[in-house]
């Protein structure tokens, strides 16, 4: 695994980059993920993803207040390191080189 | 309207054998999803997930822990599990006997998973109760190749499969559970010094 970034990681940064300091927890990165790509997201999943970038210097994470309406258990915030958003633009720039210059995907917007 | 709580058994698995790093805010994740109409099967599957993806993670991360796991999880409780019968036997013959061994069995495996829950992280329970399932369908897929006059009487067979599929794995899990309650309460009596 090292630190290449795979496909399912690099679509939880582009989550987490979109939303704010203050909704990039849990649920809402879930609910990014699955209304951009139509895809079902388990919550595990998720966390799995978010945790391994966080060993790698990717992401970082804080504890918020616990609140009653989820069971007295606290929401734990995400955030993307600088590392992290390099390495997102890195991947771009390598999708948009493999890109160029192929015929079938030229013209269409499908 | 509020909804009912959760289902109690998920989130209490969720709590006692993963990382609390990931099952507190997990839970609460859980729990919102839960409260804005989500169902208990979704809640219990996405509870099941969490303890597959953590348990594989905790086996890659702390590999000896596991091992460790495995070797005194299978020693504590095939060794109570073996004493046990052995006693069982002397009172009880036939396949009469093999009703008194089926709670012995869950006993053993309670112990066992006991001891895990006081002695490693919480995780190594899981690890260990799906370790006992993959072992037994390797047994099972042994015992398949042997020839037909070789293989036991079919209430025997009968008798392993409930031991080593349902019984001794969710007997590794009560175990884990009892002793999670026991280390909760010993927090709430002492709690942690605070620096």
């Amino acid at each position: 695994m090292g630190d290449r970034l795979e496909s399912f990681e690099l679509m939880i940064l582009l989550a987490v980059l979109r939303l704010d300091d203050e909704d990039a927890y849990g649920v809402p990165i879930s609910t990014e993920i699955e209304q951009t790509t139509g895809r079902r997201v388990a919550l595990a999943s998720v966390y799995a993803a978010l945790e391994r970038l966080e060993d790698r210097g990717w992401v970082s994470s804080r504890m918020g207040e616990s609140t009653a309406e989820r069971g007295g258990r606290a929401k734990r915030y995400f955030r993307v390191n600088a590392e992290g958003v390099r390495r997102v633009r890195e991947a771009k720039r390598t999708l948009v080189k493999m890109w160029r210059g192929i015929r079938e995907l030229q013209g269409g917007t499908t | 309207m509020k909804r009912p709580n959760p289902p109690t058994l998920p989130t209490k698995l969720l709590e006692s054998f993963v990382p609390q790093r990931t099952s507190e805010a997990l839970l609460g994740d859980l729990i919102e999803q839960y409260d804005a109409g989500r169902s208990r099967t979704w809640y219990w599957q996405q509870v099941i997930l969490a303890l597959v993806i953590s348990a594989g993670r905790e086996a890659r991360t702390r590999k000896l822990q596991a091992v460790s796991a495995v070797v005194v999880g299978y020693v504590t409780g095939a060794s109570l599990f073996y004493f046990t019968t052995k006693l069982a036997a002397r009172f009880v013959g036939g396949y009469t006997a093999y009703f008194v061994f089926l709670p012995l069995a869950f006993v053993s495996a309670a112990a066992s998973g006991w001891i895990l829950r006081r002695s490693h992280p919480r995780a190594m329970v899981l690890i260990f109760s799906g370790f006992c399932v993959v072992a037994s369908v390797v047994a099972f897929a042994v015992y398949a190749w042997l020839p037909i006059s070789d293989r036991a009487p079919v209430p025997i067979v009968a008798f392993f499969v409930v031991v080593d599929f349902i019984i001794w794995p969710l007997g590794v899990l009560a175990g884990g559970l009892w002793g999670s309650s026991e280390t909760d309460n010993a927090l709430i009596r002492h709690p942690p010094e605070t620096h």
